[in-house]
Formats: C-alpha cells, sequence, structure tokens
C-alpha cells in the first residue's frame, strides 16, 4: 500500500523542467502556452520549475547545438531520480531541418537529443501542438509510474 | 500539565496545522489559477481521467511533498553538508513549536501561558533565518544572493509584524494569545476596532509567506529558486512542509489576534463551531492574500524596503497610537 | 491604492467566473468551434486511388522527411513524422491531389516503441523496360502522363500521339534515346 501511494503521489504531482537546447523557439513558446490559460496544465498538477533539481519531468526543445551539449548533460544528470525525459519537436527527435539529409553532418549539431542522453517519450510536430504536449505528459507519467 | 500531554497536543496542533497549510495552499493556487481565468488544480477530476488522475486534487501540495520524500537527495559536493541538512530542520522544529502555540479555535494550552505571544514571534523569527542559512551554506550564487534578499525583506517584514502584534497585547493588556481571544470576545473583534494595525499585520504576513509583490527571494527569473535553488528530494519536502505550517501558523496568528480566532460571542470557546469559524475566518484571509498574489507583480528589493517603511510600518504605527486613543476614550472596550 | 489596480482587481475577479481553459481529454481540434479545422496540419495520408508515385513531394520536402525507395518493381514512400516540420509543401505540389494533411495532430509516442506509428508509407507498382528490362516509372505515372499529354493536343492530333506514346512509353529514357530514330517516335516530334 506504501509503494501504491508512493507511485500515486508521483503521478500526481510532476514537475516539469524545461531545456532549450537551440533551434527556433517555436516549441518554448508552444510549451509556454500549455501553462497559459487555454490549456493550463496545472489542473494536473503540474508545474513548471526553473531548476533541474525540483523536476520529474525534463521537457528537451531544439537540435542540441555543440555549446549546449555539455550543458544538456549536466541538467540531466542534476535531476533526481526517479526522472522521465520527453524530447519536444522535430528538432529534438531527429534534428529536423536542421539535420539535412545531404550527405554532409550539421557543423553546429552535437545531434539530436539521444546521442547524448535516453529519450522516453517522444512529442513530434513542428512545433507540437499543445494538445500534442499535454498527451506526451501524460505518456510521460506512465513512464513514471513504472520507475 | 505534564510533558507527556503536552507533547500529544503539539503532535495534534502540528498536524491539524499541516493539514489547513495543505489546504490554504491549495486554496492560493486554485484561486490564483481562477483570477487567470485558469482552471488551477481540480476540485473533482472529469471522469474519463478518473482512474489515472484520481477524484480530488484539494491535497496537491499533500502529493508534492510525498513524491518529494520519496525522490532521490542530492547534496552538492562544495555545500556545508552538516549546516546543509540541519537548516531544512531548524525551520520545522522552529514551526512545530510555533504550531502548539497558535490556538486551533481556542484548543491550545500553550497560547494560555503568559508572554507566549512573544514566544511566537521569536519562533517565526526562526524560520527565516534557518532560510537565510540554508542558502549560505548550499554554496551556490543563487543560494547566497536568495539569502541576501531574504535578510534585507525579513527587516522589512518582520517590524509590521511586531508592531501589530504588540498594539493587540496591548489593547488587551496580555501577552497571553488565550487572553487577547478572550478580550476580543468580551468586546469586539481587533479587526473592527484597530483595522490599521490589522492590515500592517496581513501586509507583513505575505511578505512572509513570500506571496507575489515580496517573492523576491524565491524569484524564479531572477535567482532560480533562491535558497531552495540546491535543495532536492527529502529536504525540499521538509522546506515545502515547513511552508505548509508557516501558511497556516501565519494565517492563525492573524485570526487570533484580529478575528478572536473564531470565537462567536455567547458561546463557548472550546467548541467545534469555533473551530469551524476558525477556518472560515483563515480561508477568507488566505483569499485576500491570494487576491494580492495574483494582481500585483514582483517589486524590487529596494521598492520593497521603501514601500514597507512607506505603508505597512506606518500604518501600524498609526494603529499603535490608535490603541493609545481608544483605551483613552473607551477604557471598557480592552480589558 | 490607484484607480489602475482597483480596476485590474475588478477584471481578475470577473475572469474567475469564465476560465478558458479547453477540456481534456481533448476535443478534436476540426470540432472546436473557434478555431478553423482547414488550417491544421497533422498526421499525413496518401489517397491509395490517386497518389502516382512521382516524387515530386520528395523535391520540394524541407526537412528531408520524405523517402523514396526503389526495390524490385515496388516504389515505397515513407514519410518520417518525427522529421518531418508540417509545412505542408508536399500536398501543395502534388499533382494528383494524392497527397493530403489530416488534422490529427496527437503524434506524441513512448520512445523508440512502435515505430511504424511514426511513418507514413505508400508503395506504388513500377513498370519494366521493354528494351532491357529495368524498373523505370510507376504504371500510375505512366498513365497520368499519358492523359494529361493527350488532353492537351488538338482533336486531330490524338491519334497518332496516342499510338507513337503506346510504343514510347514501355521503354525508359536509355533505351528511348537510342530507339528513338528505329522506331521512329522521336518526343521532339510535332504535332
Amino acid at each position: 500500500m506504501l509503494i501504491n501511494i508512493k507511485r500515486k503521489a508521483r503521478v500526481y504531482s510532476p514537475w516539469i523542467f524545461h531545456a532549450h537546447a537551440g533551434g527556433c523557439n517555436n516549441c518554448d513558446i508552444e510549451l509556454a502556452a500549455c501553462f497559459a490559460p487555454r490549456y493550463d496544465l496545472e489542473r494536473m498538477g503540474i508545474q513548471l520549475r526553473n531548476n533541474p533539481r525540483h523536476a520529474d519531468i525534463l521537457i528537451i526543445t531544439g537540435p542540441v547545438t555543440k555549446q549546449i551539449s555539455s550543458s544538456l548533460r549536466r541538467i540531466f544528470d542534476q535531476v533526481p531520480n526517479p526522472k522521465v525525459v520527453v524530447a519536444c519537436g522535430s528538432c529534438a527527435l531527429t534534428g529536423g531541418v536542421y539535420n539535412r539529409d545531404d550527405g554532409k553532418p550539421n557543423y553546429a549539431l552535437a545531434g539530436p537529443v539521444e546521442k547524448l542522453i535516453p529519450i522516453d517519450v517522444s512529442v513530434p510536430g513542428c512545433p507540437p501542438k499543445p494538445e500534442s504536449i499535454i498527451d506526451g505528459v501524460m505518456l510521460a507519467l506512465e513512464k513514471l509510474k513504472e520507475k | 500539565m505534564d510533558l507527556e500531554d503536552l507533547i500529544l497536543q503539539t503532535a495534534i496542533l502540528t498536524s491539524a496545522s499541516f493539514i489547513l497549510g495543505i489546504i490554504y495552499n491549495y486554496e492560493v493556487r486554485k484561486i490564483s489559477a481562477r483570477l487567470q481565468s485558469r482552471k488551477g488544480p481540480w476540485l473533482i477530476v472529469p471522469r474519463p481521467l478518473r482512474k489515472s488522475l484520481g477524484t480530488t486534487r484539494i491535497f496537491q501540495p499533500l502529493y508534492d511533498i510525498i513524491k518529494l520524500l520519496c525522490k532521490e537527495t542530492i547534496i552538492p559536493s562544495t555545500a556545508r553538508k552538516r549546516l546543509f541538512i540541519a537548516a531544512p530542520l531548524i525551520a520545522f522544529l522552529c514551526l512545530v513549536g510555533a504550531s502548539a502555540i497558535v490556538p486551533i479555535g481556542g484548543y491550545s494550552d500553550l497560547s494560555s501561558f503568559d508572554l507566549s505571544l512573544v514566544a511566537l514571534l521569536y519562533l517565526l523569527l526562526g524560520v527565516p533565518f534557518a532560510f537565510i542559512l540554508g542558502g549560505s551554506v548550499s554554496s551556490s550564487p543563487w543560494g547566497i544572493l536568495g539569502g541576501q534578499r531574504e535578510a534585507d525583506l525579513m527587516l522589512a517584514y518582520e517590524t509590521p509584524i511586531v508592531i501589530g502584534a504588540f498594539t493587540t497585547a496591548m489593547m488587551a493588556g496580555s501577552m497571553s494569545i488565550k487572553k487577547i481571544q478572550v478580550a476580543q470576545t468580551l468586546s469586539l473583534p481587533y479587526l473592527i476596532l484597530n483595522p490599521f494595525a490589522a492590515v500592517a499585520v496581513l501586509l507583513g504576513i505575505i511578505g512572509k509567506l513570500h506571496l507575489k509583490p515580496f517573492d523576491i527571494p524565491e524569484a524564479e527569473v531572477e535567482v532560480v529558486a533562491g535558497p531552495v535553488t540546491e535543495y532536492s528530494g527529502k529536504l525540499l519536502g521538509v522546506i515545502e512542509i515547513n511552508k505548509m505550517l508557516l501558511t497556516s501558523v501565519c494565517t492563525g496568528l492573524f485570526v487570533d489576534l484580529f478575528m478572536a480566532g473564531g470565537a462567536i460571542p455567547g458561546l463557548n470557546l472550546h467548541s467545534p463551531v469555533t473551530v469551524l469559524t476558525y477556518v472560515i475566518e483563515g480561508l477568507l484571509v488566505v483569499a485576500v492574500a491570494s487576491l494580492i498574489h495574483t494582481s500585483n507583480p514582483r517589486f524590487r528589493i529596494d521598492q520593497t524596503l521603501e514601500w514597507y517603511v512607506r505603508t505597512p510600518i506606518i500604518l501600524a504605527v498609526i494603529g499603535l497610537c490608535w490603541a493609545y486613543i481608544l483605551r483613552y476614550i473607551y477604557p471598557t472596550l480592552s480589558g | 491604492m490607484n484607480i489602475g489596480l482597483a480596476k485590474l482587481v475588478k477584471e481578475l475577479i470577473k475572469n474567475s467566473f469564465r476560465p478558458v481553459t479547453a477540456e481534456y481529454p481533448a476535443i478534436p481540434v476540426h470540432a472546436r468551434p473557434h478555431e478553423p479545422g482547414e488550417e491544421v496540419r497533422g498526421r499525413h495520408k496518401f489517397d491509395i486511388e490517386k497518389c502516382v508515385g512521382c516524387g515530386a513531394c520528395q523535391t520540394v520536402c524541407s526537412s528531408g522527411a520524405i523517402t523514396i525507395t526503389d526495390s524490385g518493381l515496388v516504389r515505397v514512400l515513407r514519410i518520417d513524422l518525427s522529421t518531418c516540420i508540417f509545412c505542408g509543401r508536399c500536398r501543395d505540389i502534388c499533382p494528383e491531389e494524392g497527397l493530403q494533411l489530416t488534422s490529427e495532430v496527437g503524434l506524441a509516442q513512448p520512445y523508440g516503441e512502435n515505430l511504424n506509428s511514426l511513418k507514413v508509407e505508400h508503395s506504388v507498382d513500377l513498370s519494366n523496360c521493354v528494351g532491357c528490362g529495368r524498373p523505370t516509372y510507376p504504371r500510375k505515372q505512366i498513365e497520368a502522363v499519358r492523359m494529361r499529354v493527350l488532353s492537351n493536343l488538338d482533336k486531330a492530333n490524338v491519334d497518332s500521339a496516342s499510338k507513337d506514346m503506346d510504343i514510347y512509353l514501355k521503354y525508359c529514357p536509355d533505351c528511348r534515346r537510342s530507339l528513338s530514330y528505329t522506331l521512329g517516335t522521336h518526343p521532339r516530334k510535332l504535332y
């Protein structure tokens, strides 16, 4: 029963940290919209925290640039366990428009997120709609329950 | 009163004020959400989601705390480990003592002791000190910055609280919280008799709870999370518990000193009805505080100090003078 | 307290009686009254009847999400939704209107599982070159080209042109070049 309560509490109050890893900022705007009145994520008890130490869910947007790759890894290490990583947007998943398939790799990218840290949930879209992001967060909750 | 009784009463009062704190904090979140035309944490979860997300979210802060207590705790290697762990616990102990003194609807034996008001104000002073300590030893620049801001802010908000509280003590002619409460049932609540001091104390409490215009130490876009930045997991859970207790103790202080602690004239002070009115009055006070929380942007630290000197402290001094005048005109009103 | 703050508080209290939050689980995007459903660009859908497999969508795709692979006599068009930016250029360029974007935008997936759900695939048959036996163009594309050419010609020339094309379209480009003289069906012959 104690484990049950523990799992319940984990699912009922996930806190989100949003890491922006380059890119065009559009996913960030859509993510901000998730916490605005229209798609209020606080209904589910979810809060946006500005601190990786307080977070349960790490949402990463943007293709990871070389400049930010070490910081991103550090942010991931600072999130206490159990944690779930959500890659939000095409860039975070595959590099999107920054990773054109013309034979040459982009000199500014340290690759999509999966090269650096393990991803649990993917939210495709450019940018993903807020509904899509909410769905992704709900999937992340299920992952969180299992961990 | 022997020791066993004391410990039992402290435990009961602490847990009661913890539950009240949870409800108050839920109210702050819900009301500020509704005022921003959001929905806030669900009071009743929609039917299709009940299986996965529960039936009600009124205990949302409790879930936060349980989750944090079950999480991994990271202690930075450059922090002073013992002090870093001790700081939230010191604050917790101070708040356990404080919540034993603040009567919930008249139920607290400790509050009938003389000078219990002074003891309460001292214990409440311990909380920001522990907060500053935790930030300073965490070796994070944000923690140190937040600690400095809290130290500045503390000077500003403690003054109106102390002046206002002692004004009520002067009107009742006693330093005991219970006697202040009884004196109000004999005359009128001090909110009506002395609104100046009441407003001053309320504004001080808003600063103490770090609600919106004065959340400078925890300003998330400026200093990440202030002194709490490096805390995570179980220690953050203790800090959240402290927040709940502080909310209910400060609200209780206001209700006890200015609204007769829920006592209704003519009824016995020790009755369940008093507890009910105490809670309702507490909810009202929190509603007013969260209205202020929502409708104001954050002040800068220098603006805050200036504003506190200009408005609440002057109001508190006016309240003090008004209490003198009142005592002179209507000697029967005050005990 | 100044007048502005009083107005603000009044507005806030008004707000509290009219929350604008959308329901969750969400109503489908196109069913909501305030959002124009046609503008939403979500998961792709090939029209099996109309798509000829010409590959115009691949050439305009700005993020390289559309790939075309020929294996044997089958051509597979694959759209990787996790790379796609949903700009809709593939839909706009498609000559046969064989590719549509539906309003399904909830594409979130657990990472690494059911990979196929983030891929939209469509396969078309290729035809053989009569001369050398290599696969050339999709059968449907050949039909579409013939229809399009014939519909633009004068009525007097339709018969002879269609007779020429019957032969001409059976060959791959290389064979055409080498055989055009012997067959007497030069592509630049004027009708």
